[in-house]
């Protein structure tokens, strides 16, 4: 007997589609990406937006965090960036003749990593460890970080110049990996037109709070997954492990991931059960930053060649 | 390759020249269909007609009912191992991956998939590529698939197309050999094989750095000394103020690396291509070992220096192409 | 369990069990030092089975071939022939085990094992038989598929299934070919003379002791179905011998009567039956008393005998008449007179004297015939199983006088010496008595145990009359059967002891079985597959008929069970709710709008809408039921039904 969900799916649904409206007023024409990193966000998997400075990155960090109530930090990575920078560090109070902890930035639930890869690699994976393990140690102390605890990372195209890209293993911690891009005409147009987007983002209301997104999150464990859903999963898989396009396939972890993926854009869309749709909407972010192109094959684009394995499995 | 049982050798070749122009495109999976599957009973299935024939004359000369029946019984056995030898290699499907790259002589292992398209079980399918040995691999009708490795000798460095493969098998009773062509899309990039004795590397004329020198970096932490008026904030090393009271900076440093450029003209010039190839390859293999930074230098190209496993299979790969890609 | 589990392990193992098994019907038949070789060479592999150094070397085993053929040849005289050609194969088999190695060896010990099955047949055809030889040939199977397997991946349960389903698949192409493969009258050349063996059965010679013996035997003689009405269990004398000539012990035929043509004179119609004579490899054919005309393909002899023209090697069927009153030989002839009334010399003097003082006290031979009846009845003899001897010439005189205890032979044996003391001619006829009724068919089973041996006496004006001495000592012998004629407290043969009750009961379905197999299996010949062939199809039927029919049935069995096997049609889902989807698909590709076969459900909809705005509301539906069932698991019949019917009513 299959377990029945009984979610609340259209009450769920009315809020986040309210969510993705608002932040819609802030980033113009950019509704895929918005729904995408709410994917993220309720998998409850952190966010890496790879794109060329100035397309509204952090407008969307911010956006973000404002829509669902949440605190925000950002921290612009640069080469001297350090470790104790991001996480915090003990300074010896001479008065209490003790270490006192000064939280970095990363204690936060929105932390907006910009241009991770302009910082050496050891200050990366100090973030990345905390990210992975939600929890930061530093001499020898453990202090948890908050709860929802959402990196959004930005990446320039790692080929300018003075980057650190980051490294495979690296790339498999972030749930997603999206690209903004260009707006279109229309909204460029609007956005010259409109006022600052900075003075909007301070104009939005919060629709959610903290303890309704954890909710949402948990929400996304019930969306139920179907024997189909994980067979055709399975074909995915085992397809890009075969396929030649690529010189290694997804690894289990990132099966792992698409399924999550998959319940959030699923629970998004108001539906307690996936869909293979929802599969090939989430794939293209979720497989994109784990898959590498078989280097005797590279003429087309990652992207292109996930279009092309979807075509390829059978539903 | 296996030869087909009962069949002389010429006539093995020319049946399998009319099957392979039957085969469809390359892809890099091929399912077995009925059209281009196999059959012919072996030497075994020969023997056991003979036995046969032996059984129903003796069950006409002593007019034996049941020595007819058990006959009869064999032969419709034997006639069902025929079906069930088919029915083992039918719909099978297999997808061949690119093979991990290998010095020549060295055999490439080939990832292969066998999946059934109907979820029979499979089983004693056997997989031959050329001349190397088969392998044997089984698929229960509850697994979706079998992944194995096809070793595929090398003889030359450049590319080795995992190309035609031979699958047959004869389970059950041995009396049926059921064979199939596919060629698959895969292929493996051959590094020359590292020569056993290189010359000695000299240092050649475009060396650089070739002494260890300290720069001030950022990887590595080196040491603490007084603040100086510029030092970045970040590195003040706030332990220590705290002990001494003094500002103090934290020092990094980063090693530069020993760099060398192999040099395809740095060999002596009565020295072959391949010889050429050997011998760097077998220098690069050693600079990796040493972890020393390295860049190459053949003609037509230019790697500059670097290290870890992604450089050194460019490296490699490079002299492994070198006069074959267009 | 385990260690059954830990033999099949080892592929070499299964085979030498499955050898064992092939061997071990013909062991009793085998000459005895084979049943210490043959086991021993078993045991020798099996030793060898983690050390291969262990095997002999081939010089040793060609002399174990040489010497044991040499053997065979003192034993046997020959070394073809059923029986020793089997011996000498058992004995190769064994040898080319220690020999083998590699797969294409075991191969062939299990081509010659499929050889050494059939062999069995041979010696016995019956049903335990074949479903011991099936059992061998399921397991000799599973050893195929064990050695054809590189890495056993085949668990022994899941080998047993798989040799299991292709012999009860192969069954239905066996039965097919057993009827309908054209059968050629053998045999092609000259079987060896031990072609056939004969089996204990009725001889044609009585001496004390001959008879009882054989109603040890529970093997049956030949069977019986009478036309119209049963003659009552008295009447069931079935004659086979008649005997002249006694030597003072034992009686035998003697030389041809001379007599021409036998004369027999009936009084009511005759008792019409055919006799399925199981093969006893002599020429007797045997029938009620008295025979009317010989059926085909025999004769009828000068002492009311039927006579084969060729020896009965198989089962054997004829049509029978016989006359229950009559009056036969109602003139003796000279030879008769003589041959009826010698007796030996100087033998049994006590019976001879007494025999004259009869003839003298009576006037008529019917009184004497009825007064020495009388004796037997009213004096102190016994009819028993387990007579004591009487050795010497003078038996009968032993009997009559001291023992007084003896089987039906006795008292035939003393009655006729008696009469011909008398100067009543007299002869002893052999044949058996009676049988058993199984209800369910209506067939008498005559079994060697019925055995018999009566007298008959020549009467003036009556002819040859029939006087069974044994009637008169135990005449529930001949009323009932044997069983009942027998004291009390004498010790039975065993299947005596199972003729009662349930299993009595389950003996006569068990005979029912026997005879159909017997009639249609065993007997299936050229003769009775084209008499079956023409009545199944209502025509006559000539060979040519015969291969066209084999090769169409053949085909289309083969057919059906290769599509069995196969599965052609099989589809690669069996979800129901796929199933309808597909024909969903496939309505919509017809109307050209085709899914991709990686289009999700929703995106297909919609583009199916696009096409088909006046059909929206439906495929809409039909997109969400079809969604519901799949992908949110709900299990819901009733959904599926509306789903399928919404398919059905689409229209596009």
């Amino acid at each position: 007997m299959q377990k029945q969900t009984h979610l609340p799916v259209e009450l769920i649904q009315q809020s986040l589609q309210q969510a993705v409206k608002n932040i819609s007023h802030i980033i113009l024409g950019k509704q895929r990406q918005i729904q995408l990193a709410l994917t993220c966000l309720l998998a409850n998997g952190h966010l890496l937006i790879e794109d060329m400075p100035g397309v509204g990155k952090t407008t969307l960090a911010l956006a973000i965090a404002k829509t669902f109530g949440l605190d925000f930090q950002r921290v612009q990575f640069t080469s001297d960036l350090l470790p104790a920078d991001v996480l915090g560090i003990s300074i010896y109070d001479i008065e209490s003749r003790q270490f006192n902890f000064h939280s970095g930035p990363v204690f936060t639930q929105v932390l907006l990593a910009d241009e991770i890869n302009r910082s050496t690699p050891k200050t990366q994976s100090a973030l990345l460890e905390a990210m992975e393990e939600h929890q930061v140690t530093q001499d020898g102390t453990t202090r948890p970080l908050p709860k929802p605890f959402f990196v959004i990372a930005t990446q320039n195209p790692t080929e300018q110049v003075g980057t650190f890209p980051l490294p495979e293993s690296q790339l498999d911690r972030f749930l997603m990996r999206i690209e903004i891009g260009y707006p279109d005409q229309n909204a460029e147009r609007e956005l010259l037109k409109g006022t600052d987007r900075r003075q909007a983002i301070r104009q939005i209301a919060s629709v959610l709070d903290a303890s309704e997104l954890i909710e949402l999150q948990r929400a996304v464990d019930e969306v139920h997954v179907s024997k189909a859903i994980v067979d055709y999963l399975l074909a995915l898989i085992r397809s890009s492990r075969l396929s030649p396009w690529f010189s290694s396939g997804l690894s289990p972890r990132a099966g792992l991931a698409l399924q999550k993926c998959a319940q959030a854009w699923a629970l998004l869309h108001g539906r307690d059960h996936v869909l293979p749709e929802d599969v090939q909407q989430v794939i293209p972010s979720v497989a994109a930053h784990r898959l590498q192109i078989n280097p005797d094959n590279q003429h087309e684009s990652i992207d292109e060649l996930i279009i092309k394995l979807i075509k390829q499995v059978p539903v | 390759m296996q030869e087909l049982p009962l069949i002389p050798g010429f006539l093995a070749r020319y049946i399998e020249r009319w099957a392979v122009k039957r085969l469809p495109d390359t892809d890099y999976q091929a399912t077995i269909v009925r059209q281009r599957l196999y059959i012919l009973p072996t030497r075994q299935g020969l023997l056991f007609t003979t036995v046969l024939g032996t059984i129903l004359l003796g069950a006409i000369n002593y007019e034996n009912s049941l020595t007819y029946m058990l006959c009869f019984l064999f032969a419709s056995i034997g006639f069902l191992g025929m079906i069930y030898t088919h029915q083992n290699l039918n719909h099978l499907r297999l997808g061949a991956a690119s093979a991990k790259a290998v010095f020549a002589g060295q055999a490439a292992q080939f990832p292969l998939s066998i999946s059934s398209v109907k979820q029979h079980s499979h089983y004693n399918i056997r997989i031959q590529c050329k001349a190397t040995d088969a392998i044997c691999a089984h698929l229960e009708d509850t697994e979706t698939e079998s992944l194995l490795m096809l070793p595929v000798t090398t003889k030359r460095r450049g590319y080795i197309q995992l190309g035609r493969i031979k699958i047959y098998t004869e389970f059950p009773f041995g009396l049926f050999h059921a064979w199939c062509w596919v060629e698959l899309n895969a292929q493996a990039v051959v590094y020359p094989e590292p020569d056993a004795h290189p010359p000695q590397y000299t240092h050649g004329g475009r060396q650089h750095g070739h002494q260890m020198t300290q720069q001030e970096g950022y990887d590595d932490f080196a040491g603490i000394r007084k603040y100086r008026k510029g030092d970045a904030p970040n590195h003040l090393a706030w332990k220590a103020i705290a002990r001494t009271g003094d500002l103090q900076t934290k020092q990094f440093y980063a090693e530069a690396a020993d760099e060398i450029w192999l040099d395809w003209h740095q060999l002596a010039d009565d020295m072959d291509v391949e010889k050429r190839l050997s011998v760097l390859c077998r220098w690069i293999l050693d600079a990796d070992k040493q972890g020393i930074k390295f860049g190459l230098i053949i003609p037509g190209k230019n790697i500059s220096p670097g290290t870890g496993r992604q450089h050194r299979h460019v490296c490699l790969k490079a002299l492994a192409l070198f006069g074959i890609e267009a | 369990m385990t260690r059954f589990d830990y033999i099949a392990k080892d592929p070499v193992s299964w085979v030498i069990l499955s050898l064992a098994l092939v061997l071990m019907p013909h062991a009793p038949r085998l000459p005895a030092w084979t049943l210490f070789v043959i086991p021993l060479l078993f045991l020798w592999r099996l030793a060898a089975i983690k050390k291969p150094q262990r095997l002999p070397r081939k010089w040793l085993l060609f002399i174990i071939v040489i010497l044991s053929s040499f053997a065979m040849l003192v034993h046997y005289g020959t070394l073809f022939g059923k029986t020793a050609g089997t011996a000498i194969l058992a004995v190769l088999l064994a040898v080319k085990l220690l020999e083998s190695r590699k797969r294409r060896d075991y191969m062939l010990l299990i081509a010659l094992s499929f050889f050494i099955i059939v062999t069995n047949f041979l010696f016995s055809q019956d049903i335990p038989t074949l479903a011991f030889m099936l059992i061998t040939v399921v397991i000799l199977v599973m050893s195929l598929i064990y050695i054809n397997q590189e890495s056993a991946p085949l668990k022994l349960r899941q080998r047993f299934k798989m040799s299991l389903t292709i012999v009860l698949q192969a069954l239905p192409m066996m039965l097919v070919m057993f009827i309908l493969f054209p059968r050629i009258s053998g045999p092609l050349w000259q079987l060896p003379d031990d072609a056939h063996t004969a089996r204990s059965g009725l001889s044609d010679t009585m001496s004390p002791g001959n008879i009882a013996q054989l109603i040890n035997s529970n093997d049956i003689a030949f069977r019986v179905k009478f036309e119209n009405q049963q003659p009552s269990q008295n009447q069931l004398y079935w004659r086979a011998h008649v005997l002249w000539y006694f030597d003072g012990r034992s009686w035998e035929q003697g030389k041809l009567n001379p007599n021409p043509d036998p004369v027999l004179e009936t009084f009511n119609a005759p008792v019409e039956y055919t006799v399925t004579l199981e093969p006893h490899f002599k020429k007797w054919l045997f029938a009620l008393d008295m025979p009317g005309e010989a059926p085909v393909k025999s004769h009828y002899n000068n002492n009311y005998l039927l006579r084969a023209d060729k020896k009965i090697t198989s089962l054997y069927q004829y049509q029978a008449t016989s006359f229950l009153n009559y009056r036969a030989g109602n003139i003796l002839s000279p030879w008769e007179e003589s041959a009826g009334l010698k007796l030996p010399v100087h033998q049994n003097p006590r019976t001879v004297a007494l025999g004259r003082q009869w003839r003298k006290q009576f006037n008529q031979p019917v009184d004497i015939v009825a007064h020495a009846l009388k004796q037997f009845n009213q004096q102190n003899y016994v009819y028993t199983l387990r007579p004591p001897l009487t050795p010497g010439h003078d038996s009968v005189d032993q009997f009559l006088f001291n023992t007084r205890r003896g089987f039906c032979e006795h008292y035939a044996g003393s009655f006729a010496v008696l009469m011909r003391a008398a100067g009543i001619p007299t002869r002893i006829i052999l044949g058996y008595q009676g049988g058993a009724f199984n209800p369910l068919n209506d067939v008498l089973t005559v079994r060697q145990s019925d055995a018999h041996a009566w007298t008959e006496v020549w009467l003036e004006n009556q002819g040859w009359v029939r006087i069974d001495p044994t009637a008169a000592i135990a005449p529930s012998r001949i009323e009932q059967n044997l069983n009942a004629a027998l004291p009390k407290n004498e010790t039975r043969p065993l299947h005596m002891h199972l003729d009662m009750g349930v299993l009595k009961q389950l003996r006569f379905y068990w005979e029912l079985m026997d005879n159909n197999w017997n009639q249609w299996v065993i007997a299936y010949d050229p003769e009775l597959q084209q008499e079956f062939l023409s009545s199944l199809l209502n025509k006559k039927i000539n060979f040519a008929d015969i291969v066209y029919l084999l090769v169409f049935t053949l085909t289309i069995v083969t057919l059906a069970i290769a599509v069995m096997i196969l599965k052609p049609f099989q589809r690669t889902t069996s979800d129901p709710t796929q199933l309808a989807y597909e024909q969903f698909c496939r309505k919509l590709a017809r109307s050209g709008i085709c899914r991709e076969p990686c289009e999700g459900p929703v995106d297909f909809s919609l583009r199916a809408m696009q096409a088909h705005p006046q059909q929206k509301d439906s495929i809409k539906l039909i997109s969400r039921i079809y969604i519901n069932l799949r992908f949110r698991s709900s299990n819901n019949k009733k959904q599926l039904e509306k789903l399928r019917h919404l398919i059905r009513k689409l229209k596009l």
